[in-house]
């Protein structure tokens, strides 16, 4: 499993890799993993903002996915459902971590060994706006990472977030109000 | 443009509706102009650039490295394994179902006979009881209420009659000292 499995070269779909893991074909949930592990941790560390929460985030909702893999009706796409998953996860997780000690020191780590000012500069910027996006309400902030940062459809956040495509829209303008605000309010008050 | 346009326009940026690349730069350099010259949503330029950062430049989830997917999908695969010692959960959830159901019949059945063999035991312990503590067990018997005395006859098999004269302490040979014991015991809780 080291070796990532291409999507395209297996010729399976995710529904084809769902009934074999139903069947007890255990190589076939491997190649789930390989499909969407980036997507999966993605979403936790744009979440959770530190690299050992997110890994863990990741992992466990993996583990879940596995364990729950007969519930998964088809209903929206596995990639979709393994993100609704690892929202939950990050959000248990969240809930009792500190708010956002692990991304000055992950990011600074990295920038160092980089040795780029251009680098530093944007580890900076995505530091600040990640501040202000963390201050956001709960459904503000998970509807502009899954949205904006992660690129998904408002149907696919929808799904995610269990809500109407007319709800995400009006959490996002709600969200973007708030982040003008905050943002300015950030700079009023000197840059954290 | 005002800050309500600003901020629509931020909306629509940020909900991916700016159209292609080059009417979504046209847009960006608008809203940067308008962060430049206007304190109110002045914070917004650091949003405004991590937009403008060409494609994961400006995720807010950093790339862990080539190392850690590489042992990622091993990880999840030992989590499972080690989290979930027993068997996937399967959808033939009536294989379990009718497990338990044949389970709980054996079990009924071997508590069914052991309670006759039990009163059995105690039937015998009543006709040796006789012979061996025949003055006691009288006397017993003498203040028994009258259910336990039902009980009694019942067990011994004696029949409806009381009376000792009519054979109520059967002469039967073998006698077995633990079981008349236990059989006293009995009856000295029926009859406290």
């Amino acid at each position: 499993m080291e070796t990532a499995v291409q999507p395209e070269r297996s010729g399976n779909t995710d529904a084809r890799l769902v009934e074999r893991t139903r069947a007890g074909d255990v190589r076939a949930f491997d190649e789930i993993v390989a499909r969407h592990k980036r997507a999966v941790y993605s979403t936790a560390r744009r979440l959770l903002g530190s690299h050992e929460d997110a890994d863990e985030a990741a992992q466990i909702a993996f583990v879940r996915a596995w364990q729950a893999l007969d519930g998964f009706r088809g209903e929206s796409s596995l990639r979709t459902w393994l993100v609704r998953i690892v929202l939950n996860v990050s959000k248990s997780l969240r809930a009792r971590a500190r708010p956002l000690d692990g991304l000055e020191g992950q990011e600074q780590l990295a920038d160092t060994r980089a040795g780029s000012d251009e680098l530093l500069r944007r580890r900076e910027l995505r530091a600040r706006v990640r501040r202000a996006v963390d201050r956001l309400p709960p459904r503000q902030r998970e509807v502009v990472i899954l949205k904006v940062f992660s690129e998904m459809t408002h149907r696919e956040v929808a799904e995610i977030l269990e809500l109407s495509v007319g709800a995400v829209k009006a959490h996002l303008h709600q969200a973007v109000s708030n982040l003008r605000r905050r943002m300015t309010g950030a700079v009023a008050g000197g840059r954290d | 443009m005002d800050c309500a346009g600003f901020e629509r326009e931020l909306g629509e940026l940020m909900d991916g509706g700016a159209g292609n690349a080059e009417e979504r730069d046209l847009r960006l350099r608008s809203l940067r102009s308008h962060a430049a010259d206007c304190d109110a949503c002045a914070g917004c330029e650091d949003l405004l650039r991590l937009l403008e950062l060409p494609r994961g430049q400006g995720d807010l989830a950093g790339d862990p490295g080539e190392a850690y997917w590489g042992s990622f999908d091993r990880r999840v695969r030992e989590r499972i394994r080690r989290e979930s010692t027993r068997a996937r959960p399967t959808r033939r959830w009536w294989i379990v179902a009718a497990a338990a159901a044949v389970l709980l019949l054996l079990v009924g059945t071997w508590t069914l006979r052991r309670d006759a063999a039990e009163s059995t035991t105690t039937a015998s312990a009543v006709t040796t009881l006789a012979v061996e503590l025949p003055e006691e067990l009288a006397r017993m018997v003498e203040t028994a209420p009258g259910d336990v005395l039902v009980q009694l006859e019942d067990l011994a098999g004696w029949g409806s009659s009381g009376d000792a004269e009519g054979g109520l302490f059967p002469d039967v040979s073998g006698l077995d000292g633990e079981a008349s014991q236990a059989f006293l015991l009995w009856l000295r809780e029926q009859t406290s």
